[in-house]
């Protein structure tokens, strides 16, 4: 059975079909990609995934259950993580504290009104933050970080949360090649590491090719096509909207 | 174990952290316990004032520097809280202690039920929302002349044979602004202080955390609001009375002042600011005809001219002495890398203070 199934998916602003009637399947383990043009409806899906958006139809089921429409914490407390395609961090606390409620939340402490914060989960914090290549910055406010270690924490905090599913929107937005690669394999590797699934949706095709088990192309809200990377780049459909632009 | 837990091990590492902030504490908390030695009735009243102001500001704080939100309705629970214990003592004969004890139960219950109206709204909409809901509480204790003798209020509260000296009802209110202190403290050095500062730095990031942000803010608003009526049950204590004009929207902005001279991003800015204000509305007031204006000045000066308040602006002069100091026997070029080294392995925020800090530099 499918970790993530949705199914019939719509999201409508105006007359503008967003997203309209998806149909997606991840399985457990796997690295999927969404690409697709701008305005594709990419970051509409990921947003009605994690709750961040109603849908207008159609449903998503989690780990078996049905999860549509559900608040975004409640997603998030049944194990779907997210790292955003803007940096979203804690930029006035430290490294440390920014994954540490990533932990805190996990473990549903968040409302604890007693006992030091200072040293909780000191641990598995310095461990999540060493796999992400920011075990030096960790006493470091957020907001002083580099773009790209503010992606990689980004990525930290949602690990902190130990999801099975992590959905990474444009995880190397802005960033330069050399911290596209550093990211990509970072992400990789925690994937390895930890059994992650990962749904990510990108630009940049190297990322893409370089990183997907299967990929979902969307066109104006419409899946286009579906399959493993070498399908995909065969595809005459797909070559025609997307990758004839940019690959070629 | 990693080099972060062996850093915080060991007595040693205790006693490194509890120094800056600790000491400060320990030398208010001195100063506190022998000042009545030294002052005469009039200034032990203006000590008084500045206990309750304290405490007042301290929980004003925990929703504008802890959880980033601004209210005017703070001075409504402080009423609430004054009026807890002028009313149920007029109106019920109950001893003004059990009402001291009663009224941040009551002044907390007010803000949860009003804070549930205003987090309707977000920003602004919700300051907007909170000045007339306050204000809304405020008519009440004006207009409502049979509960609260409106305008003229209600004096001359009996209290306890012991606490009729007024050096008595000093250390009264000394022993219960330490009680307060220490309790809001602790909360705000838990993680749900850090859940807090979570909302007030990014609360869409704090959602998909599975933080329910708005019931936060409301519990961070209903302690705020709970404090501010034991301030003002505090406030009984020293006056003896309670008065429409505690619950005033004007009431509201004396807690902004104080936070924002002491500073709003350390536990103790409030404490240090009630202190400044204290002292310097006392001096001025006595001092000046358009006491008023003066102030207004030097409060305006102290806000412009140190951002992030007085423990900022020590905290940053301390760091430049040390600076100086490093620099000038060894002759050596000032090293940024050399002195936040040590910081950087600690995982707090900005001030070098063994304290709860509710955010460092933002």
């Amino acid at each position: 059975m499918a970790l993530l199934e949705v199914r019939g998916l719509a999201k409508g602003f105006g007359g503008l079909r967003a997203v309209d009637k998806v149909d997606l399947d991840v399985e457990p383990g796997e690295r999927r990609a969404i690409i697709g043009p701008n305005g594709a409806g990419k970051t509409t899906l990921f947003n009605l995934i994690t709750g961040y958006l109603p849908p207008d139809a159609g449903s998503v089921t989690f780990d078996g259950a049905d999860v549509t429409g559900h608040p975004t914490y409640a997603i998030a407390k049944a194990g779907i993580g997210r790292a955003f395609q803007i940096t979203s961090i804690f930029p006035g606390l430290t490294v440390f504290r920014n994954v540490q409620l990533g932990r805190l939340a996990q473990q549903g402490e968040t409302a604890r009104p007693f006992g030091s914060v200072e040293d909780r989960y000191a641990s598995s914090v310095m461990e999540i933050l060493g796999d992400c290549g920011l075990g030096a910055l960790a006493g470091e406010r957020a907001g002083n970080l580099s773009h790209g270690d503010q992606r990689a924490l980004e990525l930290a905090i949602s690990l902190a949360m130990e999801p099975k599913l992590l959905l990474l929107d444009e995880p190397t937005a802005g960033m330069a090649p050399e911290e596209t690669a550093r990211t990509m394999r970072l992400v990789r590797r925690i994937a390895d590491e930890r059994k992650l699934t990962v749904l990510f949706c990108e630009h940049d095709m190297d990322v893409v090719f370089g990183t997907a088990d299967r990929i979902l192309v969307m066109n104006l809200g419409r899946p286009l096509a579906e399959g493993t990377p070498e399908e995909i780049r065969a595809h005459p459909d797909v070559q025609k909207v997307y990758l004839g632009e940019e690959v070629v | 174990m990693n080099r972060h837990d062996a850093a915080r091990t060991g007595i040693a590492g205790r006693l490194s952290n509890l120094r800056p902030t600790g000491t400060v504490w320990a030398v208010l908390a001195l100063i506190g316990f022998i000042a009545p030695l030294f002052a005469n009735q009039r200034q032990t009243y203006v000590l008084m004032h500045v206990l309750v102001l304290a405490v007042f500001a301290t929980s004003f704080n925990v929703m504008l520097g802890y959880t980033g939100m601004v209210s005017f309705a703070h001075g409504a629970y402080y009423g609430v809280g004054a009026y807890a214990v002028t009313l149920l003592w007029i109106h019920l004969g109950w001893p003004s202690l059990v009402g001291f004890l009663l009224a941040p139960v009551i002044a907390g219950a007010a803000a949860y039920l009003t804070g549930l109206v205003a987090l309707r709204a977000v920003q602004l909409y919700f300051a907007l929302l909170t000045l007339a809901l306050g204000q809304l509480l405020f008519v009440v204790a004006f207009q409502w002349r049979a509960l609260t003798r409106g305008d003229d209020g209600i004096h001359g509260v009996a209290l306890p044979q012991l606490l009729m000296p007024t050096t008595n009802r000093y250390y009264f209110l000394l022993f219960a602004t330490a009680v307060a202190l220490a309790i809001l403290g602790a909360v705000m050095r838990s993680p749900f202080g850090a859940t807090l500062q979570a909302i007030r730095e990014n609360g869409e990031r704090a959602g998909f955390l599975g933080i329910k942000v708005k019931r936060y803010q409301l519990a961070s608003f209903t302690l705020g609001g709970a404090f501010a009526g034991y301030a003002g049950a505090m406030f009984v204590i020293m006056d003896r009375g309670a008065f429409p004009l505690l619950m005033h929207w004007t009431t509201s902005a004396e807690p902004i002042f104080v936070t924002l001279i002491g500073g709003l991003n350390a536990y103790i800015g409030p404490t240090v600011g009630a202190l400044i204000f204290g002292l310097l509305q006392d001096w001025i007031t006595r001092r000046f005809v358009f006491w008023g204006l003066i102030l207004g000045i030097v409060l305006l000066v102290i806000i412009l001219r140190m951002p992030g308040g007085t423990v900022e602006g020590v905290q940053r002069l301390v760091a430049w002495i040390g600076r100086r100091r490093d620099r000038a026997p060894r002759g050596e070029p000032f090293d940024e890398s050399s002195q936040p080294a040590d910081a950087a392995e600690r995982p707090r925020e900005g001030a070098p203070a063994g304290e709860p800090t509710a955010g460092g530099e933002r």
